[in-house]
């Protein structure tokens, strides 16, 4: 049934529509800003030989990208029992790019969307029974470009191939002490996709995970060597 | 692509794991594949062993073994980034077949033999076949993934020794027509810009090149300028829908071979709504008309000599007349909305354009010309050699420019200059010591006519090294019987059994990529050098050893350095004098070592990222664009005009045929299939078809068809809406699968200027089996 539309609703629609309109406006606004100073960057810049990086940026890029994320979980206690043998079962060697372990939806596109309607922000997925690993480096769209589902078990030859054993666990200093970071942080500076949440395997999931700046206690280990003055053995 | 029933196993395979694990908490089981303990662990800087983006990376090496992979942050090139082939590229040393030992026809069968037995075969034969045919009847095909010193010591043993030009490499498949292409538009070859154009552009013009799945790396550099860069376009020119398609801002799909036409039409279009930079053409710009009638190589004895006819702007714009968007609309399937948009695209003055391209535009009839046509919509607005604005021919494979284009192995090549130039065989002669008698003015045979000459018999023997043309040659059958034929002799090197292995008479086991030193030089100019970082397996040995050896055997080894340990370094600076100087200085020796790959020209220690500008190219005379590569310092645009192709679809063979590649494989498979998780991706080849011809033929996915040409037929499986979606009435098959072997049907056509055969377009009759 129609109701007649009121004088005071007729002007409450006009006036949401002016809203809108100035909303809209403020947006393109927003985004033509947005736009300029990395033009005039490009502009500016474009003469000039950026100096050779000796030693790359990643190192502390990623501290606190998490943080954000992490408020995003759906809880951070949940726990759900995915191990580590798994992880790294579906790994050539530690920090090889994982296959995709299961059916996809499109194998023609890049498939930014698909992955990342599970895999940015993790959660539990009815289709598989499980909790979608988070990815640690959401800002690379071309996810097939490393990560390639399995059509078939079987191999054409064998591979004689052999890899490292994984890092061990637990190897803090002092008993109770935070264990140091034993794997790079190039595209996984991101601590909290793999060490908080549902789908962490268990072994390496954070038993704080509400503490938000991991590497303030965790730290990489660099280097094998102890500290020794110059010239010294240590 | 991931079956059900697989994935299924696969869970119930790790929940048995997981429940192991639950048993004994806090007790790591490693997968069998955890050998090496984690102690040694040290990384070394390399170029990826594929394709020819040529990505930094380290690999880790634990007890003499290769044992992981991780992008080189430190690389310009890709930044800490790999793809999927490159990161578990270490994998390809360790296939269970490697060759380990030398082998040796005997009565029918490849036996065992020692090394020494089968190089001292190898040059006795060599010796004898000389002696009986002449110098011309033996011939050496490498290829694109040869290092700098393998493709040196060929070109030197085979041009300055034996004084024979058969020296060719599979780069004439791959990129001849980006090399004509550069030749006669520029008068030297390869791009003038770097990947740093990336950063700076504003539109990226993609021309029949998925690079999404070729360049994958490089595409993701696309996907994050436009990220954050938000006025960012990607348009994808292609006759097929592919990731690349859909990942672009606009895929605008065009009817085979019509690339000619558009280009041409872009360029009308500039014309007419004035957006010619007309000073920059007036004073950098040069017109030339050539031959237009010339053919399309399939005739044994094909010969065909392109000449430039002066012409001007005047005349280029009437010559364009015949390509307003309205008539090239209905011969390309490209609205006249879409050639106009291009055309504005190229034409604004305030955006930045990069042209990319590959084998789209290189495998084609008329290769050449396409390659001429992108250039004139560059020059006709003035972007190019600026960063952000350029076109950029992308090479496919490791060292296609390091080697093949640089080093110049290819028949009418030297090092520096062509055979046909008397001071090009001085300088030569006087680098490699040897008489300038012994280097034979004419040219040879290219690809196809050495395979011709092999089945003729005019070509008695041919060394194939580090490529597998049992696979790769287009219409196969012929010149696989050519090789098979009694009185041939054919020795290959390699690093696993292939289908070329299976017609030799000798097989030489190569040393591979890190387990030999060696340098690549990319798409962008930049060399890359690579320490030995493995032990080959058994007795196998670089390719550059075994160029050596065979030369000693042959007594020219006080040609060659011997020492196992300096060879390539002494290599290295003896190629390094032919390219002295502002226009295509090469690195010194250490500063390789040093840095993750260095740009040429390098020049008073500094690379030159952008040339023919004087801002940024010291070799360029006066304060702004200098083309030094052509006598009268212009860059020419040529009139080109649009042709056919050889053999279009008709009532017959109703379908077009391209073939081309995967993202997973490499080429011929023969690394990457050995590799589990790649293998596993895409175990077998497959036929795509259009979803509308599949119900029409009453085929689905999963169901048998057969394709037949002219040439042969082959059944295979069909795949709709997987991988990628030919247009209405095309077929795409990757060729990487030796058991389906999709190069038995394909036509041996190619362009006449470079010389490089269409993969891309022959007609095709496709029946339900």
């Amino acid at each position: 049934m129609n109701t007649p539309v009121t004088f005071f609703q007729k002007y409450l629609l006009i006036g949401m529509l002016v809203l809108l309109m100035a909303a809209g406006v403020w947006v393109i606004g927003q985004a033509l800003h947005e736009d300029d100073p990395d033009r005039a960057k490009t502009e500016t810049g474009r003469m000039t030989t950026p100096p050779l990086k000796t030693t790359p940026l990643y190192q502390e890029a990623g501290v606190f990208q998490g943080r954000d994320q992490r408020s995003r979980f759906v809880d951070l206690r949940q726990a759900g029992t995915r191990r580590l043998a798994e992880y790294y079962d579906r790994r050539a060697y530690p920090g090889a790019p994982p296959y995709i372990p299961h059916p996809v939806e499109s194998d023609m596109k890049t498939d930014f969307e698909a992955c990342s309607s599970c895999h940015e922000n993790g959660g539990f997925v009815p289709t598989f029974q499980a909790f979608a690993p988070v990815t640690p480096h959401a800002a690379y769209r071309n996810c097939r470009q490393c990560h390639v589902p399995q059509a078939t078990e079987t191999l054409l030859v064998a591979n004689q191939w052999q890899t490292t054993a994984p890092p061990a666990i637990g190897r803090a200093a002092l008993p109770g002490g935070p264990p140091p970071i034993p794997h790079g942080l190039h595209m996984r500076e991101n601590c909290s996709a793999c060490h908080a949440g549902p789908a962490a395997p268990v072994e390496i999931r954070t038993s704080h995970p509400e503490r938000l700046s991991c590497r303030q206690c965790h730290v990489p280990a660099e280097t094998a060597l102890d500290f020794a003055r110059p010239g010294e053995q240590p | 692509m991931v079956s059900r029933r697989i994935f299924i196993k696969n869970m119930a395979l790790s929940s048995a794991v997981v429940a192991a694990q639950s048993l004994l908490p806090g007790v790591l089981f490693p997968s069998a594949s955890f050998g090496a303990a984690a102690s040694g662990l040290t990384w070394h800087k390399t170029p990826c062993r594929f394709c020819g983006v040529g990505c930094g990376l380290l690999v880790g090496i634990d007890s003499g073994r290769a044992v992981a992979v991780k992008g080189d942050p430190a690389s310009a090139v890709n930044k800490g980034l790999c793809c999927v082939k490159g990161y578990h590229s270490v994998q390809a040393l360790y296939g269970k077949d490697r060759l380990r030992s030398a082998q040796m026809r005997k009565n029918g069968r490849l036996v065992d033999v020692p090394l020494s037995e089968a190089l001292d075969a190898v040059a006795d034969h060599f010796k004898k076949t000389i002696a009986a045919h002449g110098k011309d009847s033996v011939a050496i095909y490498g290829s694109g993934q040869w290092t700098i010193p393998d493709g040196y010591v060929a070109a030197k043993l085979f041009k300055g020794c034996l004084g024979t030009n058969n020296v060719e490499a599979n780069a004439r498949l791959c990129m001849a027509s980006a090399v004509t292409g550069f030749l006669t538009s520029f008068g030297l070859d390869e791009p003038m810009g770097c990947y740093e154009d990336i950063d700076h552009a504003d539109v990226f013009i993609l021309w029949g090149n998925n690079m999404a799945e070729m360049h994958p790396v490089l595409f993701s550099r696309l996907l994050e300028r436009r990220q954050h860069h938000k006025r960012t376009l990607i348009v994808d020119l292609a006759t097929r829908t592919t990731r690349t398609s859909f990942a672009a801002d606009k895929s605008i799909l065009f009817e085979p071979q019509t690339d000619l036409a558009i280009a041409n039409c872009i360029a009308y279009q500039i014309i007419k709504d004035g957006r010619v930079n007309r000073s920059f053409v007036e004073k950098h710009v040069a017109f030339k008309k050539g031959h237009t009638d010339i053919g399309y190589g399939l005739e044994d004895g094909f010969h065909f000599k392109d000449e430039a006819t002066p012409t001007d702007f005047a005349g280029y714009a009437a010559f364009l007349e015949d390509y307003t968007p309205e008539k090239v609309a209905s011969l390309t399937g490209v609205s006249a909305a879409d050639l106009r948009y291009l055309a504005a695209l190229y034409g604004d003055p305030n955006r930045k354009v990069v042209s990319f391209w590959c084998m789209g535009m290189n495998q084609h009839t008329r290769g050449t010309w396409i390659n001429n046509l992108v250039y004139n919509l560059h020059l006709l607005v003035g972007k190019i050699s600026r960063p952000g604005n350029g076109p950029f021919s992308l090479t496919g494979q490791p060292s296609a420019c390091g080697t093949v284009r640089e080093v110049g192995t290819l028949t009418h090549k030297l090092p520096h200059g062509v055979v046909m130039n008397e001071a090009a065989r001085k300088k030569a002669a006087e680098i490699w010591q040897v008489p300038v008698e012994n280097i034979d003015p004419k040219p040879s045979h290219h690809t196809v006519s050495m395979f011709r000459a092999l089945d003729s018999g005019a070509i008695r023997m041919m060394w194939i090294q580090v490529t597998n043309p049992m696979v790769t040659m287009p219409k196969l059958k012929r010149y696989r019987d050519a090789a098979k034929k009694e009185g041939r002799f054919i020795v290959v090197s390699d690093v696993y059994p292939t289908p070329t292995t299976d017609i030799a008479d000798v097989v030489l086991p190569s040393a591979m990529w890190i387990e030999r030193e060696g340098m690549y030089g990319n798409s962008e100019r930049r060399t890359q050098h690579f320490q030995q970082l493995v032990e080959p397996p058994g007795e196998a040995m670089s390719d550059t050893l075994q160029i050596i050896e065979v030369a000693r055997r042959m007594g020219f080894g006080d040609k060659f350095p011997q020492d196992p340990k300096t060879h390539i370094r002494e290599i290295w600076e003896e190629y390094r004098r032919f390219h002295d100087g502002p226009k295509h200085g090469m690195a010194p020796y250490e500063v390789l070592l040093q840095r993750p790959g260095v740009i040429w020209p390098f020049h008073e220690g500094r690379e030159t990222k952008w040339r023919y500008h004087a801002e940024t190219d010291p070799a360029a005379k006066g304060s702004s664009f200098d083309f030094y590569g052509k006598p009268d310092h212009r860059a020419w645009i040529w009139a080109r005009p649009y042709e056919p192709a050889p053999e279009v679809p008709d009532r017959e063979y109703p379908f077009w045929l391209c073939t081309g590649r995967v993202l997973e494989h490499w080429h011929s498979g023969s690394m990457t299939r050995r590799i589990p998780v790649l293998h596993r991706a895409v175990p077998e080849a497959y036929a795509e078809l259009h979803p509308d011809d599949a119900t029409r033929l009453g085929v689905r996915s999963g169901e048998r068809i057969r394709l037949v040409t002219r040439r042969g037929s082959l059944e295979m499986t069909v795949a709709v809406d997987q991988r990628g979606r030919p247009a209405r009435g095309h077929v795409f098959v990757p060729f990487f699968d030796e058991a389906l072997l999709i190069n038995e049907v394909t036509l041996d056509a190619y362009c006449p200027i470079s010389k490089q055969p269409d993969y891309k377009k022959c007609a095709v009759k496709v029946e339900r089996v």
